[in-house]
């Protein structure tokens, strides 16, 4: 059902929503001239005959949506040679284009780039899917969960914006992410409020430590790298200074080990709880004491989920620096890009990260035995 | 009690090898490629460390009115071949440009990587390139290490070693296969494959447990791989618009690197971790299920396996997402609906979904797997 209601949304979004069709109005000598923003199927690529050295194409295509719906138009896509901007056209590709319209007439086509929206509809499918078909009743309670933490994002990135400590806000906003992600998915308000405090306890402690590195590293926090677009450019061109980029670094980091400190501390919060449900003379030690085995068997898979996470985004960075290792010849020249801060940058959050994961399980082990001692284990027991 | 005393021992071998490592790196210093410089006087060039030990700050008012400082740093070089020599170098800041590295204002006791340029041996120019970080980075790293150690006991030994082995495996076996234009896919996969080997092998031992995690995770993510692959032909994901590429096309220009197939490589040992780690929530409760209640049917046994795997799920399918989100974090404050088709947003996206994806079909696959396993067991 989840995929037909995918296909579906595909389907309005191809052919209604107006947000693919972009205007853009300017000021050519005297004329005004609109620029209309298209979908289009290619039907047809020819090699330019002009130009045999280039690889220029020539591309027919058979527009889809908006006025021009059913026109075919070719035009050329230039091949420049720079990997970011070549795009080579198969028959049967659908592309955005940019069309040029003075007085109602097609003046000239322009190739923007591939459709990928559809496709990325069709991923959350798939995605929605597979939580649907595996988890069954409780795929509700995790999708509802993933769906107020993305509210919740959306929160902290607006207040960001407005100017409100980066840093303050990510722990309150993950401070709330946790309850209501542990209120769905576990029951028991013991154990809820003890992952929750533990979660936030070691998060804290996590940022105020990043917050001092980053400051003693002097990381500017705008000299990062992101694909293409260099975020740190293009925010400081945005915001300027009103933004303070050091602790928006702090609150990636923060935000970036937020699940899987939740994770851990839900572990044990709920182990240690259930330990005291089903033996009612479990004392302080002895909680404490399980706490901490339970903790130590998760730890070794764990924080490979966070270490795995991370690596995976920068293996591309590992790969340069073994190139640039290669071409200057000199095998200790790899110790060079970790004074550089947008690689510095990347270590610090790995470790910082993982320490908060650490940090979690003795945290939260004090916390949840601390709090079975006012509970007679009588509530919460429904469901085991 | 009797393991104490060898945590403490492996808690103080990793401090001194730390310390032994930050002395050794700050002594570093990298040639650089000679140039041929003015009038054919070849000019060679050494990256050093330095330390700064006197600023003078001058501006005249001008510049003051424009935001403009400029400084006179004399600083000491504290390793290579000009060691212990003391530098004059000129420094300007710019408050209203982009405050990059070397645009800022340095302060006695600042340590810095400085570019020399000498030619017959005598320091012709000095350039500030960055600031010292590597050091601080080893002392965190050596901070983990010990924090894990100390809270996780033996377990922590243990994750230290498997940790240790997979970071071998990436750096002189993927990372240089990569690099000379090998397959990217395939040497993941076996990559992946060996790094579950191991990791589960000094976890859990050699056992039933932990060969139907390493086939439950295997299984998960090839077909996770599979979607991937899929999704990315579909919308033409070229690999070179993702994190760091910008840098490396130019470099690996030559070897023939398959940038695309990098870019997918990067998503499935994104996914390992957290199959990971599934895999083995499921196949240790299995392992324990039989234990305990040796004659467990075998769709018993699967049923209640995956029911255990959606416990989990519920929590640690935050982790990839968060951890990802967390990671693009600058990039959220730059949204716009209309760079959702963009390349980049693009592969965050289906990053994170079918990361997800091929971690939800881990857990069936493991449950699967260990039930069969362990059922055999008892009826052969």
């Amino acid at each position: 059902m989840i995929i037909i209601l995918a296909i579906v949304l595909v389907q309005v979004a191809k052919h209604h929503v107006p947000l693919m069709e972009k205007r853009v109005i300017g000021i050519d000598g005297k004329k005004t001239y609109y620029k209309y923003k298209y979908r289009a199927k290619v039907v047809e690529v020819q090699k330019d005959p002009s130009d045999s050295s280039n690889q220029d194409q020539i591309i027919t295509v058979n527009i889809t949506n908006g006025t021009f719906k059913g026109r075919s138009v070719s035009f050329k896509n230039a091949i420049t040679g720079n990997p970011y901007l070549d795009k080579y056209m198969k028959k049967g590709d659908r592309i955005f284009c940019e069309v040029k319209v003075v007085k109602g007439k097609i003046s000239s086509v322009r190739t923007m780039d591939f459709v990928r929206t559809d496709y990325l509809f069709y991923g959350i499918g798939i995605f929605l899917f597979f939580i649907i078909l595996i988890c069954g009743k409780r795929s509700l309670q995790i999708i509802l969960s993933l769906f107020v933490s993305f509210c919740l994002l959306y929160l902290l990135v607006a207040l960001i914006k407005k100017g409100f400590n980066p840093i303050a806000m990510t722990i309150i906003i993950s401070l709330f992410v946790t309850l209501v992600t542990f209120k769905l998915v576990a029951k028991g308000n013991i154990k809820v409020f003890s992952g929750a405090v533990g979660t936030v306890l070691s998060l804290s402690i996590v940022s105020m430590v990043t917050y001092l590195i980053v400051s003693k590293m002097k990381y500017t926090g705008v000299d990062i790298e992101i694909g293409k677009i260099q975020a740190g450019l293009t925010l400081w061109q945005v915001y300027g200074s009103v933004l303070n980029y050091q602790k928006i670094i702090v609150a990636g980091i923060i935000f970036g080990a937020l699940g899987a400190v939740m994770d851990i501390s839900m572990v044990v919060a709920s182990a240690v709880n259930e330990l005291k449900i089903k033996y009612k003379e479990l004392s302080f030690s002895m909680a404490i004491k399980s706490g901490f085995a339970i903790g130590r068997d998760v730890i070794g898979t764990t924080t490979n989920t966070l270490l795995f996470a991370y690596a995976a985004h920068d293996i591309t960075l590992l790969v340069l620096i073994f190139l640039q290792t290669q071409a200057l010849n000199d095998n200790l020249a790899f110790l060079k890009f970790f004074n550089f801060e947008a690689i510095s940058i990347e270590s610090v959050r790995i470790i910082m990260g993982s320490i908060g994961l650490l940090l979690a399980v003795p945290l939260t082990v004090f916390i949840v035995s601390y709090a079975i001692r006012f509970h007679k284990g009588t509530q919460s027991t429904k469901g085991k | 009690m009797k393991g104490r005393p060898l945590y403490i021992a492996v808690c103080a071998f990793v401090v001194i090898t730390t310390i032994l490592m930050v002395f050794f790196v700050n002594r570093v210093s990298h040639k650089a490629r000679t140039v041929v410089g003015y009038q054919g006087r070849k000019i060679k060039g050494e990256s050093a460390r330095a330390v700064i030990k006197e600023t003078k700050d001058y501006q005249t008012k001008e510049e003051a009115e424009r935001g403009f400082m400029r400084q006179e740093i004399i600083a000491k070089i504290t390793s290579g071949k000009f060691e212990n020599q003391e530098v004059v170098i000129k420094n300007t800041f710019r408050s209203m440009a982009f405050p990059v590295e070397t645009n800022r204002i340095y302060r006695v006791k600042d340590r810095v990587t400085v570019f020399i340029q000498y030619s017959n041996n005598k320091i012709a120019r000095v350039f500030i390139e960055n600031t010292v970080r590597d050091d601080t980075s080893l002392i965190l790293v050596s901070m983990f290490f010990i924090l894990l150690i100390l809270i996780g006991k033996s377990m922590g030994i243990r994750t230290t070693i498997a940790l240790l082995i997979d970071l071998v495996i990436i750096i002189f076996f993927l990372l240089p296969l990569v690099s000379k234009g090998f397959s990217p896919f395939i040497t993941t996969i076996i990559s992946i494959s060996l790094i579950l080997s191991s990791t589960f092998f000094i976890i859990a031992g050699f056992s039933k447990k932990s060969i139907s995690a390493i086939t439950g995770a295997i299984g998960g993510i090839l077909l996770g791989a599979i979607l991937i692959y899929t999704f990315a032909d579909l919308m033409h994901f070229s690999g070179v618009q993702t994190y760091w590429s910008f840098y490396m096309f130019t470099l690996g220009e030559g070897t023939g690197i398959n940038f695309q197939g990098l870019f997918l490589a990067s998503m499935l040992i994104g996914m390992t971790g957290i199959a990971m780690d599934g895999a083995m929530d499921v196949s240790s409760f299995i392992n324990e299920l039989y234990t305990y209640k040796p004659g467990t049917n075998i769709m018993e046994a699967f049923a209640s396996g995956t029911n255990v795997g959606v416990d989990v799920i519920g929590t640690m399918c935050n982790t990839l997402i968060f951890a990802y989100l967390g990671k693009n974090l600058p990039l959220l404050l730059l949204f716009q609906p209309s760079v959702i088709n963009t390349e980049l947003v693009a592969s965050e996206v289906i990053r994170m979904c079918f990361g997800s994806v091929g971690f939800f079909i881990t857990i069936p696959i493991t449950s699967f797997i260990a039930s069969v396993i362990h059922y055999k067991k008892q009826h052969i």
